[in-house]
């Protein structure tokens, strides 16, 4: 006996999967099923170890992800290039460099998998053309980077005010572009006309 | 309005075609502003978002110690005052005019309907702002960092490099529509 499917669901299971996935974070729960199963025929599925790298900082940042499960820590260069710090942790339902199709900057910081993490992860080209198509995503996509770099820079007024108000000058401590809500996200941008359009495979071409 | 040609030299509305710029110029309303004219007040809601056509504008920002501190200056095609109509909150800093600027605003409720819309204009306006905030951020970062690294003696008098936030843009005074009275 087979299971009728639901009107509007592929039947490939996998990307069935990866909508409903897409279909569960706050970003992107607003998508109708074939909205969502369009997303999901442009990511990949990334697993990550402790401690594997998921980017690198100055790299060419060619994706964007989205974090299923898992933790990112953030990490950037102390500027004698000695040591890395953390700057910030990135949780489950965190979209990380939206701003990858909008500019194109190197990455600003490094993204490491704190615990096994499990991501969608999709071209900046595939993100250009959601873009370009007036997709339901891209909307999607532009408001959660809305509502994350406005958190960012009400953050950077109060640091502001922490350093001037009170006479003392802590060295700032550094701020990504941009971040997370809740939590530091990594920001970056990519220049579409430099991803590869990869969409399987597992290796990382950001790092 | 804003003419469209006016607008395609407007980095920040890079990727617009003439549909769309039409779309938005009609939105837009242009100013002139004297030096020290206060274009945004910190603490404010009102006002919707702006666009530096000319000239050059301060973003200062008034501390709770009585000290204000220059953030940046926004140069000819920089957009500002989008925080506030994002989230509703008050105005973070005051804008003011260094000479002779001008501007155009896009009012509120405009701002919000291109945010809200699910338009291809819409869309082109909200990636618009999305670059603007991410410059914006990494601008101030910047701002942020020099703060930390200058004594308390030395912050009020500052003489700030602009930011580069776009690159050269021509002067956009020529052709601008008749002003209204401020």
């Amino acid at each position: 006996m087979t299971t009728p499917v639901e009107a509007g669901w592929s039947q490939d299971p996998v990307i069935r999967r990866m909508a409903e996935e897409l279909r569960s974070t706050d970003v992107f729960q607003m998508l109708d099923a074939g909205e969502a199963q369009h997303v999901a025929t442009l990511c990949e599925r990334r697993l990550l170890g402790p401690g594997d790298v998921l980017f690198e900082e100055g790299n060419p940042a060619l994706h964007l992800y989205l974090l299923l499960r898992g933790q990112l820590q953030i990490l950037v260069r102390s500027p004698d290039g000695e040591a890395q710090v953390v700057v910030g942790t990135v949780g489950p339902g965190s979209l990380v460099g939206e701003m990858a199709v909008l500019e194109a900057v190197p990455r600003s910081a490094s993204g490491h998998a704190a615990v096994t993490c499990e991501l969608l992860q999709m071209p900046g080209r595939a993100f250009a053309e959601l873009v370009a198509s007036a997709h339901p995503a891209a909307f999607a996509i532009l408001r959660q980077l809305q509502q994350t770099l406005s958190d960012r820079l009400r953050g950077l007024d109060a640091r502001i005010d922490a350093v001037m108000d009170d006479g003392t000058r802590p060295a700032p401590k550094p701020m990504l572009e941009p971040p997370p809500q809740a939590e530091p996200t990594m920001w970056h941008l990519v220049d579409p006309a430099t991803t590869d359009g990869h969409l399987g495979g597992s290796g990382d071409s950001d790092t | 309005m804003i003419p469209t040609r006016d607008l395609a030299r407007i980095p920040a509305f890079d990727g617009f075609d003439d549909r769309a710029r039409k779309a938005v110029g009609a939105m837009m309303r242009s100013y002139a502003a004297h030096d020290g004219k206060v274009v945004v007040e910190q603490g404010t809601r009102s006002g919707g978002a702006y666009v530096v056509l000319s000239g050059e504008v301060r973003v200062v920002r008034e501390l709770g110690n009585g000290k204000s501190v220059d953030v940046r200056t926004l140069m000819p095609g920089t957009m500002f005052g989008l925080l506030s109509c994002l989230d509703g909150g008050a105005r973070g800093a005051s804008v003011i005019a260094r000479g002779q600027v001008r501007y155009a605003e896009i009012p509120r409720d405009a701002v919000t309907e291109l945010l809200e819309g699910r338009t291809p204009v819409a869309l082109l306006f909200q990636v618009a702002v999305c670059r603007t905030l991410f410059r914006e951020v990494r601008s101030t970062n910047r701002r942020l960092a020099e703060l930390a690294a200058v004594p308390d003696t030395e912050v009020a008098t500052m003489d700030l490099e602009p930011v580069p936030v776009f690159d050269e843009l021509d002067d956009l005074s020529e052709d601008l529509e008749p002003l209204p009275d401020l």
